[in-house]
């Protein structure tokens, strides 16, 4: 009987491997969008970025969002000459408002913004979506597994669909086997899906609240030569976040 | 045969000399007259391979589109005192007719006063129409606080490019212009002249009109030639004239500064230093060499005549190379210090031999034949391998390689043939000339040794493996330096350290965010012009795109555009009296300027967040720095000012309405002129900008970002480029395409050079291995060049990397000499080949190392590392030559001592 344990529990061991190798690359990709985006999140961030005349400036947000994404807000709480400054994003950062404390001003800065850089940084506000965005804009093929940071990872080519909209003519992206996180993920340009524009670099993966998170992300503008870093400074997904609080007055409390 | 020839020429010098020194003479007149035509070009474009694109386009550009190069004026200084300053230089470079053919320093304001309207964007023309619906100050202002609250709180994306940023300071500095003006009207209590509210209204329509920084520090005026930039002359003129009016007008300007730069500015100052580096490097290198020679054969008129004789070699090269190549570039200019540093040594051989054969036989006739026959040997082939190595560049497809190739190959050939020919009869007609001199006294000739040489090679036969160890260790050393050693991108820093031109070329980065490092394309049509600027306008890494379609926007464009123009106009057209400023209406203006600073913080702060420093510096001129307790902002302080007298404010701020609205309508109404721009409407100076003279090329000028000397930079701004267009050219492809090309085609060279130096040492010496044995010290010595390098913490230039296939040349003649010593001497007397050989290798490496080394005190720096990099080549192959070959030597010796050594054929 014992043998027979054992026999079926190293049966079982190589088979789930096995069944992981096998999954399609869209079924990763679903994978994916469950760890990237989860329902709701609270946390902070630090964000360096490089300005026009070279400088680096570095912010420090508390963040929220629910509906896995699709409504965000962004608190500046450093430096102090931005504190309390707070930006609204809805429907999947489609449409983007900022509130200013010192005019007690709200103005909606646009709409279809989603390919615009993320306050000066390398990100775009589509960048910062996730799994979705890969499935619905793009045809999904695996390649071969690689290793990145020492782990091994399936390797994805994203090419946009034809009459997509998104940012990018093509994506590779690297998925850690085991957690399902984005490793690695470069981006190819608008135009040519040669040209290689840019490269997110996760690391730091811990889990919270039972969900795999990169603590540090390194956006790498290839063509311009910029690099903007994020870190997570604390994150909860275990939480209950109030319709209001996404809204003009969510904004200003 | 060989010794046979030579001897017969050491004896016919002897006899003939002066029939031989009356022919050299005569040949070196006629080559000085032709070296007379031996021009120097520095263009990187003309290194390139003869037949590709890129060169040919950018060509062809230059010759079309003659102002698309040009000198820039930078001038740095107080703003009133720059702006004085150029206003007195320009009408001085004007009258420079034949060589200027423009200057670009203020904005044409009468085309833009004429069709400004029609080159706005559809999206901020509706905008406008809404801004100069009532230019009456009370609506003006309400309507800007809209448009503001539109154009930059409302949309971020307007701040997302560098244009864009650019937009948004100009009109925030033409907005600070109106309200310190406003301010001005209240304080003076109606006092200001109207002459104040017309300058406001140019700068709040068109800004400011000199090509200024944001910081106003620093000014650029663009001079446009009449000749194409590869006229180097009329470059080397047109900068030197500018440069003298420059310093003509600084005399009553003392606190200004400027300087020249641009690709006409780099290519004379580049001829400058280059010709002074020339001569400086001869002069020096001889010195030392004959320094050297003195010093160490304790004789004044040998080593003059061995001097002498160089320099007869280096004419008659000048002189071959004015027919082909007919130029010298970069990598050929220092050809006559290279020759200076090898061509001595095959006089140093002669004249070592023959004072030792002096010594020996009795007459000079007879030293000189066995002078000749035991050093010409050696003396031909090192020359001949050197040569043939040289010349082995010549089958490079670039340009530069190959004409340095053909150069030092004929001209090592040329020298090795003058000092076979010439010398002896040199030194046989000076002892003719002594001997008449000291009425048959018989000469005293020195002869001096080197005793430590052959203590040195005692030594080495006691212990070879100490010697072989050694050798082996540094090179194990030199080899893991030489893989850490970098290639240095920056052509910058191979230019002369602080020469004017190129410190300016940070001032222009930093102060405009360009370089004069601009791409260029001629497009077949205005409608291709048009399609290449607007997708060049969509890549990251550039910061301008300049095109006729700045001033004659596409036709669906302008179509586009004629409906709200018409409408401005119309709306302009209506309003036929400015609406008064009443006690009433005065609390209005305070709550909009009150708006406006509101406005103004929320841009500055979108753009602190964005990252729009330009910007946000700007705002923060305007409404206080947010962060500073005492920030005085112009905007509140007006407000203040009005809310402390109405009634006065209400008055003076009337009388600015009656200055600026009839002179603000009037221009507005000149600037929404609905007709459609053609071609013929463009003032003929711009038009030349962007028109060649057919009327058949439009040129498009891309600008980077970024300095293009790195690798990274460089790599990633003509990846884009090509992108947009494969055929742009300009310096920055030609840099990478030169750079690949030197990479490739150097690779391939010193391979060459190193097959070939091994077949001419397998050919002299009869022997694989004797042939291998000469390499090793080369091969070794290559690689302690470039460990030393990286040891010294200097990189490989485009230039100095040339050393590499240069040193194959170089390095190979003192085994060869060695080797050749130890097959006459046999292969148990290494202290005498030490003693002997050793000392004649040793000098002729100090010797090499000061004209190379001299080559270190010009100030191009290019020069520089290329002097450095062959220094180092030569000391250490020097080196490896006495560490390795004895030691080698030794140990096979003693492993063969009981049979016959298969090596050694005694002759």
């Amino acid at each position: 009987m014992k043998r027979f344990i054992a026999s079926t529990i190293m049966m079982l061991a190589a088979t789930l491997p096995l069944a992981a190798q096998e999954m399609s690359a869209d079924q990763i990709l679903d994978r994916v969008s469950e760890t990237v985006e989860p329902e709701q999140a609270h946390g902070k961030l630090r964000m360096t970025i490089t300005t026009s005349t070279g400088e680096h400036r570095t912010f420090l947000y508390e963040t929220f969002s629910k509906g896995s994404g699709d409504k965000a807000l962004i608190k500046y709480i450093e430096p102090s000459r931005v504190k309390g400054q707070a930006i609204l994003m809805l429907n999947d950062a489609n449409d983007i408002w900022t509130w200013f404390p010192r005019t007690k001003r709200v103005r909606k800065l646009a709409t279809h913004a989603k390919k615009q850089k993320l306050e000066g940084s390398d990100f775009s506000y589509e960048d910062m979506g996730g799994g979705d965005e890969f499935r619905e804009e793009f045809y999904a093929t695996r390649l071969k597994d690689e290793r990145v940071q020492g782990r091994p990872c399936y390797k994805l080519e994203l090419v946009r669909r034809e009459g997509s909209d998104a940012s990018y003519s093509r994506i590779l992206l690297w998925v850690d086997q085991e957690q399902l996180v984005p490793l690695t993920i470069h981006y190819y340009h608008d135009r040519d899906p040669q040209l290689w524009e840019k490269e997110l670099v996760c690391s730091d993966v811990r889990v919270v609240d039972g969900i795999p998170t990169p603590f540090r992300y390194s956006m790498h503008n290839q063509l311009e030569g910029t690099s903007t870093s994020m870190e997570t400074v604390e994150m909860r997904y275990d939480v209950d976040l109030p319709d209001d609080l996404f809204t003009e007055l969510g904004m200003q409390r | 045969m060989k010794q046979k020839l030579l001897r017969r020429w050491g004896r016919f010098a002897a006899r003939h000399p002066w029939w031989i020194i009356g022919v050299l003479l005569a040949l070196t007149v006629v080559c000085a007259g032709l070296a007379s035509n031996l021009k120097l070009n520095m263009r990187y474009a003309d290194m390139l391979p003869s037949d590709d694109p890129k060169a040919q386009e950018f060509d062809r550009i230059l010759t079309e589109f003659k102002t698309a190069s040009s000198t820039i004026i930078v001038v740095q200084g107080e703003e009133g005192a720059m702006k004085r300053f150029v206003e007195r230089i320009v009408p001085r470079i004007r009258e420079l007719d034949t060589l200027v053919a423009g200057i670009d320093y203020r904005v044409d304001r009468e085309f833009l006063g004429n069709h400004g309207f029609m080159l706005a964007e559809a999206d901020d023309l509706d905008q406008s129409v809404g801004m100069f619906k009532d230019l009456s100050l009370v609506p003006f202002l309400t309507q800007l606080n809209d448009d503001f609250e539109q154009e930059y709180s409302g949309d971020q994306e307007a701040l997302s490019t560098r244009v864009k940023e650019e937009g948004a300071v100009r009109a925030l500095d033409g907005l600070e212009y109106w309200l310190r003006t406003m301010d001005r009207y209240v304080a003076e209590s109606g006092a200001t002249p109207a002459a104040v509210a017309d300058t406001a209204v140019d700068r709040l329509l068109f800004g400011d009109p000199y090509f200024i920084s944001h910081d106003k520090r620093a000014m650029i005026v663009t001079v446009r030639p009449t000749f194409s930039a590869m006229d180097i002359d009329k470059c080397v003129l047109s900068t030197r004239l500018i440069r003298e009016y420059i310093a003509e007008a600084q005399q009553e300007f003392p606190d200004v500064h400027a300087g020249l730069t641009g690709t006409i500015a780099i290519q004379a100052d580049e001829q400058y230093h280059v010709g002074k580096d020339i001569g400086i490097g001869v002069a020096v290198a001889l010195l030392l060499v004959l320094a050297l020679f003195i010093l160490t054969f304790r004789m004044w008129a040998s080593p003059i005549l061995a001097a002498l004789n160089l320099l007869i070699g280096i004419v008659i090269t000048a002189g071959v190379a004015s027919i082909y190549p007919g130029r010298l570039t970069p990598f050929t200019a220092m050809f006559a210090v290279i020759l200076v540093g090898l061509g001595i040594d095959y006089a140093i051989h002669i004249i070592s031999l023959y004072t030792e054969r002096r010594q020996i036989d009795p007459d000079a006739a007879t030293a000189m034949e066995e002078a000749l026959a035991r050093s010409g040997s050696g003396v031909i082939t090192g020359a001949l391998t050197t040569a043939i190595a040289f010349a082995a560049l010549a089958v490079s497809s670039t340009l530069g390689i190959r004409e340095m190739g053909i150069v030092l190959g004929l001209g090592i050939f040329t020298t090795m043939v003058v000092t076979v020919v010439g010398l002896p009869a040199f030194l046989s007609a000076r002892e003719r000339v002594l001997v008449k001199l000291k009425r048959g006294k018989p000469l005293k000739h020195r002869h001096v040794e080197f005793s430590f040489l052959s203590g040195y090679g005692r030594t080495v036969v006691r212990r070879p493996w100490v010697f072989l160890v050694i050798a082996l260790v540094l090179t194990g050393f030199f080899v893991y330096q030489a893989s850490k050693a970098k290639f240095d991108p920056n052509m910058m820093n191979m230019e002369p350290e602080g020469m004017e031109s190129v410190v300016l070329y940070d001032t222009l980065e930093n102060a405009f965010e360009f370089t004069p490092d601009f791409a260029m394309v001629a497009a077949n049509s205005i409608e291709e012009s048009y399609a290449i600027a607007e997708s060049a306008k969509a890549m990251p890494s550039f910061s301008m795109v300049e095109n006729i379609g700045d001033f004659v926007p596409p036709r669906e464009k302008q179509l586009e555009r004629q409906p709200a123009v018409r409408r401005l106009r119309e709306e302009l057209a209506a309003q036929r009296r400015s609406e008064p400023v009443t006690r009433a209406s005065i609390g209005t203006v305070v709550r909009e300027l009150e708006r406006l600073d509101a406005n103004i913080y929320e841009l500055a702060q979108l753009a602190y967040t964005g990252g729009q420093d330009r910007v946000d510096a700007k705002a923060k001129s305007i409404i206080g720095d947010p962060e500073a307790e005492e920030a005085q902002s112009v905007v509140l302080a007006l407000a203040d000012r009005i809310k402390a007298d109405p009634g006065l404010a209400a008055r003076t701020l009337g009388r600015f309405q009656q200055h600026y609205w009839p002179k603000l309508r009037a221009r507005a109404m000149a600037m929404a002129n609905p007709e459609l721009i053609e071609l013929e409407d463009v003032p003929d100076d711009i038009r030349r900008r962007f028109v060649s003279e057919s009327g058949e090329d439009f040129l498009v000028t891309i600008y980077t970002k970024k300095m293009i000397w790195d690798f990274e930079v460089l790599r990633r701004f003509n990846k884009q480029l090509d992108l947009v267009d494969p055929k742009i050219t300009g310096t920055p492809p030609i840099m990478q395409r030169l750079m690949d090309s030197i990479a490739r085609d150097g690779v391939l060279a010193t391979i060459l050079t190193i097959l070939i130096v091994f077949g001419l040492l397998w050919l002299d010496f009869r022997s694989l291995r004797l042939a291998l044995l000469g390499m090793i010290p080369l091969i070794a010595g290559g690689i302690w060049m470039v460990g030393i390098l990286k040891t010294f913490g200097m990189m490989f230039t485009m230039l100095n990397v040339m050393g590499i296939p240069m040193i194959v040349g170089i390095g190979i003649d003192d085994g060869v000499h060695i080797v050749h010593r130890y097959r006459i001497e046999g292969f148990l007397k290494t202290p005498l080949v030490l003693a002997s050989t050793g000392k004649a290798v040793l000098l002729t490496s100090l010797t090499t190392i000061a004209g190379f080394g001299s080559l270190m005190i010009t100030s191009y720096r290019g020069f520089i590392s290329l002097g450095a990099l062959l220094s180092f080549g030569v000391g250490a192959c020097f080196l490896t030559t006495v560490l390795f070959l004895p030691s080698i030597i030794c140990i096979w010796h003693r492993r063969k001592q009981a049979r016959t050594d298969l090596w050694y054929r005694p002759r």
